[in-house]
């Protein structure tokens, strides 16, 4: 298996819905080739060290994953045709990415899981009580 | 030039919590001289082997944008 990591810059006046639409774009032509999208993030507004298309500024987009094997030419031909990507670059990791939380609702649902956990636990206690009071 | 370097330890043989990425530009804009030229590592003391990850580092961040390929008071 072998993790792969493309990143690719976005004018930063596009507003967030034609953002994510570009970001789904890039991410469904991704899906083709590989097997498992690990993560897909916006990495931030940074100025540009040189002019792309005379704009100073672009918001950096990273997306991980992983193939058996990828062709890159044709990712680079694709994403080449593409207007709204300024400009592109994958890469081969060494060692595999590390997880993105997306959302803290997967705390939130654990925190609820352990408290159901608790609730069991009172209930499962009070019928031993109510068993050694008929006891005795 | 040589003697600069005598004495020095590859920083990041001796920290090993430094990674060397093209995404960590803090890191690698200091082996980079006025220019944007590669300082070799005879002179700043790194190893071999972490130069060549450097190297390959710095020339991915000047290709997506992230460090400049001329320096960053260069002016025509």
């Amino acid at each position: 298996m072998r993790y792969y990591e493309t990143i690719y810059i976005i004018n930063p006046d596009f507003e967030d819905s034609r953002l994510d639409e570009i970001k789904s774009n890039v991410e469904n032509q991704i899906k083709k080739e590989c097997e498992e999208i690990v993560n897909s993030y916006i990495w931030g507004k940074r100025r540009l060290a040189y002019n792309i298309k005379n704009i100073n500024y672009g918001t950096y987009i990273i997306t991980h994953y992983s193939a058996k094997k990828i062709n890159v030419k044709e990712l680079n031909s694709w994403m080449e045709i593409q207007e709204n990507v300024l400009a592109h670059m994958t890469v081969r990791l060494d060692e595999s990415p590390v997880l993105r939380e997306k959302n803290k609702d997967s705390k939130l649902k654990l925190s609820d899981k352990t408290k159901e956990e608790k609730e069991t636990t009172v209930e499962n206690d009070n019928e031993t009580k109510k068993e050694l009071e008929d006891k005795e | 030039m040589s003697v600069i370097g005598r004495g020095n330890v590859c920083k990041f043989c001796e920290d090993k919590t430094i990674i060397i990425d093209y995404k960590n530009v803090k890191t690698i804009k200091k082996f980079v001289n006025e220019q944007g030229k590669i300082i070799p590592g005879r002179v700043t003391g790194v190893c071999a082997k972490c130069q060549r990850k450097l190297t390959r580092a710095i020339k991915r961040a000047r290709n997506i944008a992230l460090m400049s390929y001329t320096g960053d008071n260069f002016s025509f």
